[in-house]
């Protein structure tokens, strides 16, 4: 029974550890969220969804503004606005920050919610996925995390099939996909078939969505300033998004006084590339972040808040 | 509480520690924490599912008594029809009810009738099928007189509960299981690695082979409208091993687990895919239940006595029946029917047991007349699993019409070709492994045995280290099902 026990143990420790170890080598390949639940709290944010996971470059913003961003946007299934999302902004702030920046991004989609229950807070769908289930956000190797999203996959933290997703660690998400013609439009076309049968049709403007979004800012106000933004996109989809929520800017209005700012790009649809008509292209997510940069800027240059948006 | 997760890990760790060091004195105690062990291990399911296997248990413990106490033949019967009746009514009740209402609606709308059918709407309690089929063997043993009425309840109930094959068999015998349980038990070295070394490659059944085959699998069946015919040959065919890797991992984890405690289990699938006919696949694939099948059905039915007529309808009663135990879908009753079939020709022309011993037994490779021969019954039994894995025969019949249509000349697509390849790789070195040990009772049993002790640990690091890898995939075992 002794060398049962000895031998049994010491092979389950080795490959334990090999394993353990192996985890610790999970990177941006792995998956499009992992590398935003590791690292320190952070002094200043990018929140929204996947238009500025993949559309704001944090270190585009850190060179030109002198100091460290982090993009901690997920997708519109994962960060909403509503509680889960709020809490693990808190989590992922560092409470300490007084002179933060904060690029809140806003989309009629990122306060809505399903016609069945708008303002349920406990039939939100991101309550059962990573942003709700992971406890911890600073961690690295966060084990939490790799083991309830990674079951099955582990292997992929060396063998990844998929090229087309990159994690930064600074939270930027890198699309490399096919940019030809067709392609483009294929996507775009999906896209707008997507929101027009899906979105649309099964979303309405959720109250208690715009509500946390309030909370949002007003508790990243304490923090430092919150420069509300909108993301341009194509203009077949801002088409469909002024028709399911023409009331989107006057909601916006409501905010001002709580913001230190509001920049509104979708005055400037045509002037970029997109991957699939909602997200922008990764070149144009360059040139986005510098003038978001530059306004943030001229904001503290002039020391004035107004809203830019007609 | 699934065999790999580590909640399993934990609980299996914790009872083999109290098993040989706490209750290791006495025989009683030892039994009544297997019990114990046992109740907790399936009330992880559904704790309410708890009070019909207890109640199934002291149902076939005491009419068991009775059968062996009546003084007339009458009283006798009347137990062992009682026993009989109310175990087929349970697992009738829960499995089959629904079925048969819906079957009957669908048959009586054909004649333009409208009924309303009475339908149940509850779930099924896992392992019935399992532990009805182990009560049920003891009761007609105990009526034939084959064995002797058990008096010792917790004896009987750890041969119906034992927990490693309580939710998914080895459909176990009590003339096979019961004599175990009612002897002293000793640590013995070589058996518990074995069975480790079987547990291990049940792990690596399960979640490396069964569990990503799935992945690809439920993408073709569930989609099967979108895909050509070769597309769904290979999700066919990816079914194939997704089943053997979950059906014979799952047992491979549950005879090493009992071997842990001193028990043997019934072997339940000795490389079937191997087989060289379908009669020798159904003598190496699920061995329990097609030995129960055999011995509690087909020969009371008159067996190969009477003639070839009298051979031919047994054999379809019993994979008709068979079928049907795996579930309430014609799918199923379909499968069975088409095994028969595939039987037949060497059921009529007395060739059935032609092949007995495993293929090429002693030599390295097959011959090229055993390698077409296997790859021909391989291929007949991957045509029937379309069947078993539809939800439905129209979807079966899409996917056969598909499958022989022009498409089948087509390159097969995947939406993540790299992961297919690597799977592939994966089954590729797992039936290897299977080759090589196809004459052992499991194939790691006396794989590498023979290698210098770096080489065999680096190999059994590797396979531990790859099923921590593919882990977590949190799929059930198919056969949890039914």
């Amino acid at each position: 029974m002794k060398a049962f026990l000895i031998k049994t143990t010491v092979y389950i420790l080795v490959v334990g550890l090999t394993f353990i170890i192996t985890l610790s080598f999970a990177d941006g390949k792995v998956d499009q969220f992992y590398l935003r639940f590791t690292g320190p709290d952070m002094d200043n944010l990018i929140i929204g969804t996947s238009r500025s996971a993949q559309g704001i470059l944090p270190s585009t913003l850190d060179d030109e503004l002198n100091r460290k961003f982090f993009n901690f946007s997920f997708t519109i299934a994962h960060s909403p606005y509503g509680p889960v999302y709020l809490n693990s902004i808190k989590k992922k702030l560092n409470t300490n920050a007084k002179d933060g920046i904060f690029i809140v991004c806003v989309d009629p989609w990122s306060i809505s919610a399903l016609k069945e229950y708008p303002n349920d807070s406990l039939k939100f769908g991101e309550r059962s996925l990573c942003l709700a289930t992971t406890k911890e956000v600073n961690q690295y190797p966060n084990f939490e995390y790799l083991f309830d999203n990674l079951g099955g996959k582990f292997y992929e933290i060396f063998f990844r099939f998929n090229n087309e997703l990159y994690l930064h660690k600074d939270g930027w998400l890198e699309v490399t996909i096919p940019m030809d013609k067709k392609s483009v439009n294929d996507r775009i076309n999906q896209k707008i078939k997507d929101y027009t049968n899906f979105n649309a049709a099964k979303f309405c403007y959720s109250k208690l969505r715009f509500l946390y979004l309030k909370k949002t800012i007003s508790f990243l106000k304490n923090h430092g300033k919150v420069i509300l933004v909108r993301l341009p996109l194509h203009q077949e989809i801002f088409k469909i998004e002024q028709k399911y929520m023409p009331s989107f800017n006057e909601k916006i209005t409501e905010l001002l006084p709580i913001v230190d700012s509001y920049y509104d790009m979708t005055h400037e649809n045509n002037n970029f590339l997109y991957t699939d008509g909602n997200h922008l292209y990764k070149e144009s997510s360059k040139v986005v972040s510098k003038k978001i940069s530059d306004f943030i800027l001229k904001l503290d240059s002039s020391q004035t808040i107004k809203a830019n948006y007609k | 509480m699934l065999f790999n997760t580590i909640g399993f890990a934990i609980f299996l760790t914790i009872v083999f520690f109290l098993y040989w060091f706490v209750a290791n004195k006495n025989l009683i105690v030892q039994n009544s924490l297997l019990l114990i062990s046992s109740y907790y291990f399936y009330s992880c399911w559904d704790w309410r599912f708890l009070f019909l296997l207890i109640f199934s248990t002291l149902l076939d413990y005491f009419t068991g008594i009775k059968m062996s106490e009546s003084h007339t033949k009458v009283s006798k019967k009347f137990w062992f029809w009682l026993s009989i009746s109310i175990n087929l009514g349970f697992l009738g009740i829960f499995k089959y009810y629904n079925f048969f209402a819906e079957s009957f609606t669908a048959f009586v709308e054909n004649f333009g009738l409208k009924v309303n059918p009475f339908t149940l709407n509850v779930i099924l309690p896992v392992g019935i099928s399992f532990y009805t089929f182990h009560g049920l063997s003891y009761v007609i043993d105990v009526y034939k007189e084959r064995i002797k009425a058990e008096k010792n309840f917790i004896d009987y109930a750890v041969f119906v509960s034992f927990f490693p094959l309580l939710v998914a068999g080895p459909i176990e015998r009590a003339t096979h299981l019961l004599p175990q349980i009612q002897k002293k038990r000793i640590f013995v070295y070589s058996k518990a690695i074995d069975g480790l070394r079987q547990i291990l490659w049940g792990l690596f059944k399960k979640v490396v082979i069964a569990d990503q085959c799935a992945d690809f699998a439920n993408v073709f069946f569930n989609n099967a409208e979108n895909y050509a015919g070769s597309s769904l040959l290979v999700g066919a065919i990816f079914f194939a091993f997704q089943i053997y890797g979950d059906f014979s991992g799952y047992s491979d984890i549950a005879l090493g687990t009992a071997r842990l405690f001193g028990i043997e289990l019934l072997k339940n699938f000795s490389y079937p895919y191997f087989s060289r006919d379908i009669a020798e696949f159904w003598r190496r694939w699920h061995i329990s239940l097609s030995t129960w099948f055999r011995d509690y059905l087909y020969i009371p039915l008159g067996g190969s006595k009477g003639g070839n007529w009298m051979k031919i309808r047994n054999t379809f009663i019993i994979f008709i029946v068979s079928g049907f135990w795996h579930g309430a879908n014609w799918t199923f009753i379909v499968w069975g029917l088409l095994n028969a079939l595939f039987i037949m020709p060497s059921i009529v022309m007395n060739n059935n047991r032609n092949n007995l011993e495993i293929v090429a037994k002693g030599n390295l490779l097959p011959s090229l007349k055993e390698l077409l021969q296997i790859s021909f019954t391989f291929l007949l039994t991957v045509f029937a699993w379309i069947f078993f894995r539809s939800e439905s025969l129209a979807k079966a019949f899409q996917i056969i019409s598909k499958i022989f249509s022009n498409s089948i000349l087509t390159v097969p697509i995947f939406s993540e070709k790299g992961k297919a390849l690597m799977i592939v790789f994966f089954i590729a070195v797992f039936m290897l492994i299977e080759w090589m040990g196809r004459e052992g009772n499991f194939a790691l049993e006396r794989f590498g045995l023979k290698w210098n002790k770096p080489f065999r640990w680096g190999f059994y690091f590797l396979l531990g280290i790859t099923i921590l890898l593919f882990s977590g995939n949190k799929q059930q075992f198919i056969y949890f099902q039914f």
